[in-house]
């Protein structure tokens, strides 16, 4: 299964996604918003659930989510409220979650998505404000369950998309875009892998050309921005192996099982789930206010599609840099944008961050910020190489110094003796001792050959370790072997 | 005749120390409550350690607090650092809250003396504290008959010693029935007026703490110290907090009073109806104009009360599961049946029927026919009182259709028992405040409460009423049977 | 319309309930729920069509506090009632079905 080409069936894709906001505190008690902690640690009474305690609303919360729905032009209620979504589980001490219901915080709005040229929308639903639940965890071959409930009361923003989605490619792709789109706003650090985002797929497929909605499954459990696509291509390829071989698909939830690649039902006795919302009378309804909502515009940054589209028609970038410079990390940003203005070659800037900035971010495994390199350090060593101080590759060796210890680029191209070689006589010198080495080549430089020039050059740069300028280096040889 | 605020005077001018007072207090608490089972728990020692506090603070010229020295109990579903918090419930023994309520930190501050817990109706659910997961609470005029209900162990307790301070909570009148039926004072403040922080919620939207004492100058004593805004309940109202003790001085002169007609039908008793209408001549001696009202919604407010208030029980109930706290089964299969039996064993019919009729009015398919519904009718009856209140300052009727009626009478029909509430909900469906005060005793002699509402945080208004009323009349200087004194003898 | 209360309902209200229930108490339960549903049917007679539900006791809105972290309960304060602790865990029976 899933290899084969299936031009006749269309799949019909939808994303509800969570993604937990950074405040500092919880959703709805002062406790510390935090990953990592030792169980229970970070708890109390409210967030315990114990009797006679009230939840307060975090007005950072609110305000995050606020931002979430202008980013993705989302219609934002003027009236919110919360919600009980009453069921039982053991990491839900209240045993209901405040959630929200008939009001959620934003409505419709759409993630715009690139392919190429093309830029297609996935429109949403909705944005809703809810508290996490905490974490329960089941021992192998043991009788019983653990809880940790630091994770309850987490404040977290579910965002649901129309079934606009095609392809496991543009699941992912909105995925991503999503999560750059809270890294921007400074609102979630998306971290799939400590499920600060977690993603539920909704899935269909129906003959292609067709327009109905189909019976669909949801996949849970995918806490990996590789498993999406995978999960996603099992799941159509087997809906299509159902369909194919007259069977009908059963609407249930299935977990996604990395290990083997699958996804599988959650049989296990399933009870018609009746959550019983009504307002959650323990707080009072939100009102948000045009001032309010003049300031959090005033907050927004670029968007991820803004700053691509900045790049390509600002600063004349290829879309493939315009791309890979938004995409990575915010404080590219700014970054990049800082450098072009001391250093006005924005094809070598971005040149140089993707090729090398991002390699030692890789390298490195830290984010820009964490590497700690200056736009105007970069700029600076772009200067140098353009000036001929050092060589472009130096200049490499030069970066990886300068990320060490943050000095004047000069000082680090002196003490790594990397300055290229002004002195003419020196040049000549070296030219002079290659040629003298190397009289059969010197023969076939003068008979036309162009490998030969290339080899002599090679010569004089690893005598000069890479310190002589090659255009200097190539006129030289010219003159010294009597070409001109 | 003792009342807090003598005895808050007395120790301040160092005419007695809060030890005597507090020892005086656990002896009398001693002698009547195997009589009354009115306390759930007694703190002789750490209300010892705070009397002293007290007279150190006096001694060494500190401002030892507004209320210094007065001794006050609070409701078993009010959260405290002392003993336990187990609203009444099995599913609950032994469970020691981590966190003080605001309203007890509050009094606690101001120099009070908490001396133990009362006894109420197993979550607050019910009019007679027979609902009590540990027994029930008598009435200190017959203690055959029930004291009223949720907080009829605060009531008993404040019939039998004068001079404490009790805070109860009122969903529907387990403030001002209770003292209706044990001949006190208790006032159930407008909705959001006091903190239920650490109020073990029955019903979010309609329970409010309150003050059930020997008086209305000893409720607007407490009152003054619990109300106000608490940074910790979000329902609580930011709203000043007037100087309710020197608002009553104020006096009911011009004042407008309606007597709502729909509240003097055939269910009432003949002989609350003469009671109360003599209190409303009283008044009237006192120079209040009074007037007939028409609280037209008024035979629904019952049904809507039962479908708001199950609806929110049954949510807030449901995080007692035997996982975090309280009881667990013995024995469970798994996961869902621990959940259940938990519930099954450590809850009470009454609380039962409250969560399955909770949980079938929320349920999909049912909501609109009745949860819907009745925050319609909720809507109705508030603006019955919106429309009364522009004619009228307060209106006044009987707390109660009923006196005190005898233990065991009216458990075999739930109905029987919700009958006696169809009086004080409305002012908690209306968010507004609502008083009950003495008014008399029957042949029997067997005291009846008449209740003053008023509009929403104008609680002074109905402490005026009440204390005018107290300063014309005895009734609530009556002693019952069983009782005890804090006064040296 | 009425609604019929059969045996079935009040077993599928206790399951959502979490209750376990005696054979005596499910018998002694469906009367009272019967009469209560009843009584409370009352309300079909009055019409609401144009009337605004009261969600909130007050009008008041935007209750809130700033997003500031305070200390948390240590850990054995957070377990103290608990009925079953390991490791600075709570223990439950081991969960077979998957959060809804």
């Amino acid at each position: 299964m899933g290899s084969r080409a299936r031009p006749d069936w269309e799949p019909v894709i939808g994303l509800e996604v969570h993604v937990q906001l950074r405040t500092k505190s919880k959703m709805f008690c002062g406790c510390e918003n935090r990953f990592g902690a030792p169980p229970n640690s970070l708890t109390c009474p409210v967030c315990l659930g114990h009797p006679g305690t009230l939840p307060v609303i975090n007005e950072t919360a609110i305000s995050y989510a606020i931002l979430a729905g202008l980013a993705f032009g989302c219609d934002i209620a003027r009236y919110t409220k919360f919600d009980r979504k009453n069921y039982y589980y053991p990491d839900l001490p209240k045993n209901y979650q405040i959630s929200q219901f008939d009001f959620p915080i934003c409505s419709g709005g759409a993630v715009p998505l690139r392919s190429g040229d093309e830029t297609r929308s996935i429109r949403l639903v909705r944005i809703h404000l809810e508290e996490d639940a905490g974490k329960n965890i089941h021992a192998e071959g043991r009788p019983e369950s653990l809880v940790d409930l630091n994770r309850t009361g987490t404040p977290l923003l579910e965002i649901v998309s129309e079934p606009d989605i095609r392809t496991p490619a543009e699941a992912a792709d909105y995925l991503r875009t999503l999560r750059m789109t809270m890294l921007y706003l400074g609102i979630s650090d998306c971290n799939m892998e400590e499920g600060s985002l977690r993603c539920d797929c909704n899935v269909s497929i129906r003959p292609r050309g067709s327009d109905r909605l189909e019976t669909r499954t949801e996949i849970k459990n995918i806490n990996s921005f590789g498993f999406v696509a995978s999960a996603l291509d099992y799941e159509i390829a087997r809906q299509i192996d159902v369909r194919e071989s007259g069977g009908e698909i059963v609407q249930e939830t299935r977990l996604f099982d990395p290990d083997r690649n699958e996804t599988r039902s959650m049989r296990g006795k399933e009870e018609a789930h009746d959550y019983r919302y009504f307002p959650e009378p323990d707080l009072a309804p939100i009102r948000v206010a045009e001032s309010q909502l003049d300031e959090l515009r005033s907050r927004l940054p670029g968007l991820p599609w803004e700053v691509r589209q900045r790049f390509v028609e600002v600063h004349g970038l290829p879309e493939y840099d315009a791309d890979v410079l938004s995409q990575r990390d915010p404080a590219v940003v700014p970054f990049f944008e800082r450098c072009v203005e001391l250093y006005a070659q924005p094809k070598k800037v971005s040149n140089w961050v993707i090729n090398h900035v991002f390699q030692e971010m890789n390298e490195r495994k830290v984010s820009l910020e964490v590497l700690g390199l200056s736009p105007d350090r970069l700029a600076e060593l772009l200067g140098a190489v353009e000036r001929n101080e050092v060589s472009a590759q130096n200049a490499r060796e030069v970066l990886r110094k300068l990320l060490d210890a943050d000095r004047p680029v000069a000082d680090v191209i002196r003490e790594l003796g990397v300055g290229m070689i002004s002195d003419q006589g020196v040049v000549r010198e070296a030219v002079q001792a290659a040629l003298d080495a190397n009289p059969s080549v010197v023969q076939d430089l003068r008979n036309g050959k162009k490998n030969a020039r290339n080899f002599l050059v090679g010569q004089v740069m690893k005598a000069t370790r890479g310190k002589a300028n090659p255009s200097e280096v190539i006129a030289v040889i010219e003159e010294l072997a009597g070409l001109e | 005749m003792t009342s807090a605020a003598s005895i808050r005077d007395r120790i301040r001018d160092g005419s007695v120390s809060a030890r005597r007072v507090t020892e005086r207090v656990l002896a009398a608490v001693d002698r009547v409550n195997p009589d009354l089972h009115a306390y759930l728990e007694i703190f002789h020692d750490s209300a010892l350690a705070s009397a002293d506090d007290v007279d150190r603070r006096l001694a060494a010229g500190d401002d030892p607090g507004p209320l210094a020295g007065v001794p006050f109990s609070v409701k078993a579903n009010i959260t405290s650092l002392e003993g336990e918090s187990t609203a009444g419930s099995k599913i609950l023994r032994g469970y020691r809250a981590p966190y003080a309520s605001t309203v007890v930190r509050r009094l606690q501050e101001a120099g009070a003396i908490l001396v133990g817990k009362t006894n109420l109706d197993e979550f607050g659910m019910g009019s007679s504290t027979e609902n009590s997961g540990v027994g029930p609470t008598r009435n200190p005029w017959d203690t055959d008959r029930v004291p009223g209900g949720s907080s009829g162990g605060a009531a008993a307790a404040a019939a039998a010693i004068p001079g404490v301070i009790h805070l109860g909570s009122d969903t529907g009148g387990s403030i001002r029935q209770p003292c209706s039926y044990c001949g006190v004072t208790g006032l159930k403040p407008t909705y959001g007026r006091v903190s239920r922080y650490g109020l073990l919620a029955f019903a979010s939207s309609l329970d409010q703490i309150g003050p059930v004492a020997g008086s209305a100058e000893d409720c607007a004593l407490a009152l003054g110290q619990i109300a106000g805004r608490d940074p910790l309940d979000s329902t609580s109202a930011d709203v000043p907090v007037p100087d309710y003790l020197s608002e009553l001085g104020k006096g009911v002169e011009g004042l407008r009073l309606g007597i709502p007609r729909e509240y003097f039908v055939d269910a009432i008793d003949a002989e609350v109806r003469e009671r109360v209408m003599e209190a409303v001549e009283t008044l009237r001696g006192l120079g209040v104009e009074v007037e007939k009202v028409s609280l037209p919604h008024t035979e629904y407010a019952n049904p809507t009360y039962v479908i708001i208030s199950a609806a929110e029980a049954s949510s807030n109930l449901a995080r007692y599961d035997g996982v975090h706290f309280g009881h667990r089964t013995a024995r469970a299969d798994d996961l869902v049946d621990m959940y259940s039996r938990s519930r099954g064993e450590g809850f009470g019919a009454e609380v039962k029927r409250r969560i399955m009729v909770g949980t079938f009015v929320l349920s999909s398919g049912y909501y609109d026919a009745f949860y819907l519904k009745a925050m319609k009718v909720r809507r109705l009856i508030r603006r019955d009182f919106e429309r009364a209140f522009e004619q009228v300052d307060a209106i006044l009727c009987p707390t109660s259709p009923v006196t005190a009626f005898p233990l065991g009478s009216r458990l075999d029909d739930p109905l029987k028992l919700y009958a006696v509430d169809i009086l004080t909900v409305p002012a908690n469906l209306a968010a507004i405040p609502g008083i009950s005060f003495p008014c008399g005793r029957t042949r029997e002699g067997l005291p009846v409460g008449a209740q003053v509402l008023g509009r929403p945080f104008e609680d002074s208004v109905v402490l005026r009423f009440a204390h005018a009323y107290q300063t014309e009349t005895d009734h609530h200087r009556e002693r019952p049977p069983v009782s005890a004194d804090v006064e040296e003898s | 319309m009425p609604i019929e209360i059969t045996e079935r309902l009040v077993e599928d209200i206790a399951r959502l309930s979490r209750l376990s229930l005696t054979p005596d108490e499910k018998g002694e339960l469906h009367g009272h729920f019967e009469k209560i549903l009843r009584y409370v049917e009352s309300l079909d007679t009055l019409d609401t069509s144009k009337v605004d539900p009261s969600i909130f006791p007050h009008e008041t809105s935007n209750v809130m506090r700033p997003d500031e972290a305070r200390e948390s309960l240590p850990v054995d304060e957070a377990l103290r009632n608990a009925p079953a602790t390991r490791d600075g865990f709570f223990i439950v029976p081991r969960i077979i079905q998957d959060a809804p």
